[in-house]
């Protein structure tokens, strides 16, 4: 059974949602669920140092919140010059090491708005 | 029905056998014998006695009938010696070379003795080159299933002497019946699997997906003929070459990829070592120690081990994984994923530095640490967490529970995100300044 559809999930889910309505920039990201996939996944924009990226996604792990969300940042995707973005286009905003079960996507948000603020002051390797 | 997990036969035994075997092969006879022993509270068969087939045993090319009259005086016989010996099962001897399957009449025969007056009975076959197996019957799938063995160069009745010398100071029956699965056989795991292997722990449960590689050499119980061989089957020899009477099963998996499958093998144990000193893989523990509520004791060493930490949980009681996320998570683990999340290419990852003298003192300390939840876990109460210090400085400590830990108080988790949420949104903690200096772009 998927995470989200036990009851604690549920409850978890929707409070993840309460916090991601609670800021200003989370706010405009939208729950979808991709139907081909079965992925769960927040999607919505980010703008850093004026560079907006119309489709960042934050993807569910199926075993949530025991194992840390894949994010994309799209439209217009990241160059591939670091070691921070993987071949498939996923980026490395945090090692496995960092993730605990305390994260949600409201942090994980905050985690990529650092990781494209690195990206476009050069300061990722 | 009493499933073997093991079976113990000494030297003079297999040489009973095969005398045997050379001599009714030879005329193309099947033959067999009745053989005797203990039953170990691990469900570890000790084979100590043999009944020869009789005067009026019958054999034919393709069967075989024991003289039971004959053993039942034989029988009577040795039990007056020994009390404690119970008729284990019989050897079948097929004088063709091949493969010692059982036939379908053996299966019968076994399974009619199993449901009847004889569940823990078990068969051995001998083929016509000498080689034996045991067998016994899956009570769940009705299936034959072949039972380890391992043949013993020692006295009989080993057991206790082998044990003399710590049989005081453990709680040796009540140990013989635990069940202690191991996670991750790195550096740190072998050692811990190696002491927890000699202290009369029924059976242990390795768990590890990785060879013994060149760099592995001095930091593992393995030796230079072990390149290439997994590390699981090197440290079940490791464990088997110094207490036999322990069961060591060996899981040869994924732990992330698998997780159906490792909560079923941790469901079968009373206590799980995380012994990876990977977050990512202890989370997953984590998770699974708390819904089976299984004990468990997590270990790791800090980098170039210049200190690491033990960290006992008593499920839903004590501090989980999760409470102590941050005290335990910066361990280092030498482990391919993590090489690639760190950007770190597979040659410096052999770089990784550290001692097995210094990995080894944590890894002690988790298999101590290991034992006294086993044995005295009320030590819980005074003290969860140790940090080792290179050198030589050990600190206890007592974790409490997160209020709000998603893993093993999620009521409190809930209530604390929603309490943050009626609240002013606070200003997250990122790296310094990064925040002031966004705003001001």
């Amino acid at each position: 059974m998927e995470w989200y559809l036990t009851r604690a999930g549920a409850k978890r889910l929707q409070l993840e949602a309460e916090q991601m309505q609670s800021d200003e920039g989370s706010r405009r990201f939208s729950l979808y669920h991709d139907t081909e996939t079965g992925d769960l996944m927040w999607r919505g924009p980010v703008s850093v140092h004026g560079h907006l990226h119309q489709d960042v996604r934050l993807i569910y792990d199926e075993n949530h919140p025991y194992e840390k969300m894949t994010i994309y940042v799209r439209k217009p995707e990241l160059m591939k010059h670091t070691i921070h973005i993987h071949p498939d286009g996923s980026c490395c905003v945090m090692r496995d090491e960092e993730w605990s079960p305390q994260w949600t996507p409201y942090t994980v948000y905050l985690t990529v708005l650092r990781f494209l603020t690195d990206y476009y002051e050069g300061r990722l390797e | 029905m009493i499933n073997a997990r093991k079976v113990l036969i000494y030297e003079s035994g297999v040489q009973e056998v095969k005398k045997d075997e050379m001599f009714w092969a030879g005329k193309g006879l099947e033959s067999g014998k009745y053989f005797l022993g203990m039953i170990h509270s691990n469900r570890v068969f000790e084979i100590t006695d043999f009944i020869d087939a009789g005067p009026n045993a019958v054999r034919t090319p393709a069967s075989y009938s024991p003289d039971n009259k004959y053993a039942e005086q034989r029988k009577a016989e040795l039990q007056k010696q020994k009390p404690d010996l119970r008729l284990l099962g019989e050897y079948h001897l097929h004088p063709w070379n091949g493969p010692t399957q059982p036939s379908s009449g053996d299966f019968c025969q076994l399974r009619e003795i199993k449901n009847g007056i004889r569940p823990w009975y078990i068969i051995m076959l001998v083929n016509a080159e000498g080689e034996l197996k045991f067998w016994d019957i899956d009570g769940k799938e009705e299936k034959l299933t072949e039972v380890p063995h391992q043949v013993l160069k020692l006295p009989e009745n080993a057991k206790e002497e082998l044990l003399s010398r710590i049989s005081q100071i453990v709680q040796s029956e009540a140990l013989a019946k635990k069940s202690v699965a191991i996670v991750g056989l790195g550096s740190g795991g072998s050692v811990i699997s190696r002491y927890l292997g000699v202290t009369g722990i029924g059976r242990l449960v390795l768990i590890d997906n990785e060879e013994l590689e060149l760099p592995n050499l001095i930091r593992h119980e393995g030796t230079i003929e072990d390149i290439g061989k997994p590390k699981t089957e090197i440290c079940k020899r490791s464990i088997e070459s110094h207490n036999p009477f322990t069961v060591v099963e060996t899981q040869v998996i994924d732990v992330l990829k698998e997780q159906e499958k490792l909560e079923e093998i941790l469901d079968t144990c009373d206590l799980i070592i995380g012994a990876t000193g990977s977050a990512k893989v202890n989370n997953l523990i984590n998770k699974i120690s708390l819904d089976l509520n299984k004990p468990t004791v997590y270990g790791g060493v800090f980098e170039k081990a210049s200190g690491g930490y033990v960290l006992a949980v008593q499920p839903n009681k004590t501090a989980c994984f999760n409470c102590a996320f941050e005290l335990a998570s910066k361990s280092y683990a030498v482990d391919e994923n993590v090489s690639r999340n760190y950007g770190i290419p597979i040659e410096e990852l052999h770089a990784q530095q550290g001692l097995y003298v210094d990995i080894s003192l944590v890894a002690l300390m988790v298999a101590k640490v290991g034992l006294a939840m086993l044995q005295e876990p009320d030590f819980i109460e005074k003290y969860n967490f140790l940090l080792y210090k290179n050198p030589f400085s050990i600190q206890k400590a007592k974790i409490e529970r997160r209020q709000d830990c998603a893993s093993c108080n999620f009521e409190g988790w809930v209530k604390a995100t929603e309490e943050k949420l009626l609240k002013e949104p606070e200003k997250p903690k990122a790296r310094a300044g990064f925040f002031s200096r966004l705003w001001r772009r």
